[in-house]
């Protein structure tokens, strides 16, 4: 195909937009003739290795960082594992039994309930007498009576030691009758 | 003019995938930062998870509620107890259920045994705590 030929019988617009096609190197430095250098950058070399520096870099960052988000997911699968486990299994349900049982402990319940264990603690003589009572006040008088098989000695003993682990110690010890004694314990 | 739009162009396909990287490892890091908060909360959720005395709630974890009543106690509990009197507060029950009722933390001030059962004075229910 002609150009010049058919460039002739186009407007001066249209052969301007023709020669255009033409030059695309021109057209893409958008310069005349006179502003056109050699492509290539003179820092061009240099541009290339801070190139593939850069992408080592951020490869080493891009991987690190994926392997520490991959970290983070293990560590949170794994304390996900250990919520799910037991008898509380939701975050509420353990906030609240967390708070019971900080408030049991803030409130001294469990040395409350280790004072108050009178009948238990005194379980091993009391199921050998027919008739017994106490009472507990700031200190605690057990008055029993015992089966004449039992040896008093031994049960005095049992009740001592009973009474020690909730804290308290033998005040008074008397006997008020056949097979009849009344024990007094208080505080440590 | 036009080195200046050829420089850019070389940069820019020298330089788009380290900046996809730089960006990929920005939102990596800040993807694992968030994970890593949640983790820690998770942490230390397990960790008060730790900490709970499930035995004691299950024995003494009606004494913390002000509402609850000895009879709401033996009714939840199947206890075998009788009221005598509301005040002061007095049951009649055996031996067994006295020392099971002790065990969660339900104290007497008084109790008499005689012909097999027990006549307790109860100390008042939930007890109050400083």
């Amino acid at each position: 195909m002609d150009i010049r030929k058919q460039s002739q019988h186009l407007s001066p617009a249209q052969q301007y937009h023709v020669l255009r096609m033409q030059i695309p190197v021109i057209e893409f430095a958008d310069s005349t003739t006179d502003e056109l250098v050699e492509p290539y950058p003179a820092n061009g070399k240099k541009w290339i290795k801070t190139s593939k520096m850069a992408l080592v870099i951020t490869g080493i960052l891009a991987a690190a960082t994926v392997s520490l988000s991959f970290l983070a997911h293990q560590m949170l699968s794994a304390a996900d594992r250990e919520i799910r486990l037991g008898h509380y299994n939701n975050q509420k349900a353990i906030m609240e039994a967390v708070r019971q049982t900080r408030e049991m402990a803030a409130r001294g319940i469990p040395t409350y309930v280790q004072r108050n264990q009178i009948v238990n603690l005194a379980a091993p003589v009391l199921q050998n007498c027919p008739q017994w009572s106490f009472d507990q006040g700031s200190i605690i008088t057990f008055d029993y009576t015992l089966l004449p098989s039992k040896d008093p000695l031994d049960m005095l003993t049992s009740l001592d030691k009973g009474m020690s682990a909730a804290g308290y110690q033998r005040i008074d010890q008397r006997e008020a009758g056949a097979c009849r004694h009344i024990v007094t314990y208080g505080p440590k | 003019m036009g080195q200046s739009k050829l420089n850019n162009f070389i940069l820019f396909h020298l330089f788009k995938w380290p900046a996809v990287l730089a960006l990929a490892a920005a939102g990596g890091l800040l993807f694992s930062q968030q994970i890593k908060e949640q983790a820690d909360r998770r942490r230390n959720l397990v960790r008060a998870k730790n900490e709970v005395d499930q035995a004691q709630i299950d024995k003494y974890g009606h004494l913390l509620n002000p509402s609850t009543t000895l009879v709401d106690f033996f009714q939840a509990h199947d206890i075998n107890a009788k009221i005598v009197s509301t005040d002061p507060l007095k049951i009649e029950t055996d031996l067994s259920t006295m020392q099971k009722l002790e065990s969660f933390g339900i104290a007497c001030r008084e109790a008499e045994f005689s012909s097999n059962r027990v006549t307790a004075t109860m100390k008042p229910y939930p007890p109050k705590f400083n």
